[in-house]
């Protein structure tokens, strides 16, 4: 028979093995729910309590800012998310850091100058309220592992990208940052260098309603998936004819005794196609590629904007068509490597003292001969 | 020897096993309670309580005034502003931002507030019901500046946002500064929430307000320009911490740039956010909350207090607020 005694602390013993396996089963559920907000940059090192300070995150994903306000001068975009957080637990070659470490960001560089920045409005025991990094050398502490909310590493900043551009216009720009070691005894190396990417070109996710089949919203959705397609495939089309032209005049130049008459010919057609010199002015290629922007603009806030489902504002539309248009150029000047050279032969507009072609194309990629 | 007697000796045999029994299992039992006391806190931390690195102190914890059903409620101190930051100027044109107190849901019933965790699958929207001039808030790309506008915050239990309270101002407008929403859904059963007023807080005080008066700076200035004071301040490892004072000028900023001087004094206090002991979830007293206050509170709401923290108590009075004299559902009331 067993002894009572024993009989309990069995019973004990496996209670307790019983909720020790049941902790184990439910303690990856615990962490992942545990952890920052999914697409965080967060923060650990390359070796357990000490190497270099590292940071996950995937950075080929752009951070999306939207429309914030105009100065007379600058268009300013910006983005609460991605914010910063703690890794909190390790992972192969990559390691929670030791309770204590104060880590600060410095910016390195800032693409183009002046064009983005890192502000954090809300201040905590290592950090004034509206901390702003703007140029090369700025840091500041963004929290202490291990702190309590508000001075731990969970942190989110506003991504700022601020373009000396008319409101809608496309813009992105790089931050190129470091993370160190701040604490009393830093314990970890500096991070490698990491680039942000801010833009404005992308839309955010759908507001779907939640009671009801939103109509709106898919067919906003819709609208931008039409309008985009009949832009770039229009815009692209235009600049196509007007290359195939431009080829076809510098073949003839390449000729080691070009006859005069094919020359101006190829010239003449190439002018036609580009900037055609007579005629009237929505006959020229650049116009043509306005109107198609306009129309897709117009479409779009039309099922989108206020007077649709809301779902974007007319300066985030403008700049994602934008950005369309944008893309095109970089196609053009892959399919044609000397796109901006040979546009840049020619006048936007004829006799009118306008400036050479190219200029109006600020996305076109220069060969490498160029 | 009667049969009574035999009996009686039969018990008295049987209890002094049992009493020699208990004594013999006291040290394993004990063990064991510990081990499970431990064991539940993992759990109890794990799922009962809001992971605590994904919440911030101080958020607008969206809630229902009765469990499953009723009014949407936005558990905050209104009374108390946002204070915000001044995170760009040009010209004279000067954006205040702060992107706290974020939206979060709240995680679990809390009776004493009547405030129930909303069902999982609420979508809950934020509508502008009111604002003043040059307020508004941006939440994910949509910003809210117009009586009506509105924004899905998020669907339970994925409400936590962070949104941007913004003020968009010329330089040296003074006045009243705030926004008002309500909260709705379409789910059934919930109603929409009272209205709310976020004031907002600037962070250097203005000249009396002449409604309606625009004053202008003559320097504006490009650069956003913290306006904290940098004073050094008694912490165990003795490096100097923010702290934000009435101070006139500033010390010493913590970026690199050169500082700004903003010689006004900070309109409103903000929360010291130095751990204080005596917070009431610090049930260990080390003045912080972490999962080892939730290990001392299980442990001692199973008795096992004395196995883990021998005589632990916030000082000589403790109060019904600290250390073992807490029980599970304080917990929950916080």
């Amino acid at each position: 028979m067993v002894p009572l005694y024993k009989k309990a602390s069995v019973t004990r013993i496996l209670t307790v093995l019983f909720l020790t396996g049941l902790l184990l089963v439910t303690a990856p559920l615990c962490v992942a729910a545990a952890g920052g907000h999914a697409g965080d940059l967060i923060i650990g090192s390359t070796t357990a309590g000490g190497g270099e300070l590292a940071v996950e995150f995937d950075f080929n994903q752009k951070v999306q800012t939207s429309y914030a306000f105009s100065t007379p001068t600058h268009a300013v975009y910006t983005a609460t998310k991605p914010g910063f957080d703690a890794l909190d637990h390790n992972e192969p070659n990559f390691f929670k850091l030791d309770d204590g470490t104060r880590v600060s960001i410095e910016i390195v560089h800032i693409d183009p100058p002046g064009s983005a920045k890192i502000v954090f409005p809300n201040g905590n025991a290592y950090r004034a309220p509206g901390t702003g990094l703007e140029n090369p050398g700025d840091s500041a502490v963004i929290g202490q592992q291990g702190d309590p909310d508000p001075d731990g590493l969970h942190q989110h900043g506003q991504m700022q990208l601020v373009l000396a551009l008319p409101a809608g216009t496309f813009g992105e720009a790089r931050i190129v940052f470091k993370l160190k070691d701040s604490s009393p005894s830093p314990n970890y190396g500096d991070s490698e260098l990491y680039v942000l990417t801010l833009t404005n070109g992308h839309l955010a996710p759908l507001d779907y309603n939640s009671s009801a089949f939103d109509q709106a919203s898919v067919r906003c959705q819709h609208e931008v998936g039409r309008g985009i397609r009949n832009f770039v495939n229009r815009k692209l089309s235009l600049m196509g004819r007007c290359l195939d032209k431009v080829a076809a005049y510098k073949a003839a130049q390449a000729l080691s005794s070009p006859p005069p008459a094919l020359l101006s010919r190829l010239l003449q057609a190439a002018q036609n196609a580009c900037a055609k010199p007579t005629g009237p002015e929505s006959g020229t290629m650049l116009a043509k590629i306005e109107q198609a922007q306009q129309e897709a603009i117009a479409k779009i806030e039309a099922r989108c904007g206020s007077s649709g489902s809301s779902d974007f504002s007319s300066e985030d539309i403008r700049a994602h068509v934008n950005m369309a248009g944008c893309r095109v150029e970089e196609l053009a000047s892959a399919s044609y490597p000397e796109a901006k050279h040979g546009l840049e032969q020619f006048n936007a507009r004829p006799g009118q003292g306008g400036n050479p072609l190219d200029e109006y194309f600020p996305c076109l990629v220069p060969s490498p001969e160029d | 020897m009667s049969e009574g007697s035999n009996l009686q000796l039969a018990y008295r045999g049987l209890a002094r096993l049992s009493a020699n029994a208990r004594t013999r299992a006291q040290p394993l039992l004990r063990r064991g309670r510990a081990m499970g006391a431990v064991v539940l806190a993992g759990l109890v931390q794990c799922f009962l309580i809001p992971p605590l690195s994904a919440q911030h102190l101080g958020d607008l914890l969206v809630a229902s005034a009765e469990k499953g059903r009723g009014a949407l409620l936005a558990l905050y101190d209104f009374r108390q502003p946002v204070q915000l930051s001044r995170t760009f100027a040009q010209g004279d044109i000067v954006f205040f931002t702060s992107i706290t107190p974020g939206f979060d849901a709240l995680m679990s019933d809390d009776p004493s507030r009547s405030a129930y965790r909303l069902k999982d699958g609420t979508a809950v929207r934020v509508d502008l019901v009111g604002v003043s001039p040059g307020a508004s808030v941006k939440i994910g790309n949509r910003i809210l500046d117009t009586v009506g506008a509105s924004v899905t915050l998020g669907t339970m239990p994925n409400l936590h946002v962070h949104p941007e309270w913004r003020l968009l101002i010329a330089e040296g407008t003074t006045g009243e500064f705030w926004i008002e929403f309500k909260l709705s859904t379409t789910a059934r059963g919930y109603s929409s929430s009272p209205p709310y007023r976020l004031r907002f807080a600037l962070p250097t005080p203005e000249p009396t307000l002449t409604p309606g008066v625009v004053m202008r700076s003559p320097t504006p200035s490009f650069t956003a320009e913290p306006t904290a004071t940098f004073t050094p301040t008694n912490t165990a490892n003795s490096e100097p911490r923010w702290t934000p004072t009435s101070s006139a000028t500033p010390t010493r900023q913590e970026t690199t740039r050169t500082p700004t001087a903003t010689p006004s004094p900070q309109p409103s206090p903000t929360p010291s956010s130095t751990p204080t002991a005596g917070i009431r979830s610090d049930f260990n007293c080390d003045g912080r909350v972490t999962a080892a206050d939730i290990v001392a509170e299980i442990a001692a709401a199973v008795g096992a207090t004395a196995t883990f923290f021998p005589g632990e108590v916030c000082g000589q009075n403790p109060g019904p607020g600290h250390g073992f004299s807490r029980t599970i559902a304080d917990l929950f009331s916080d």
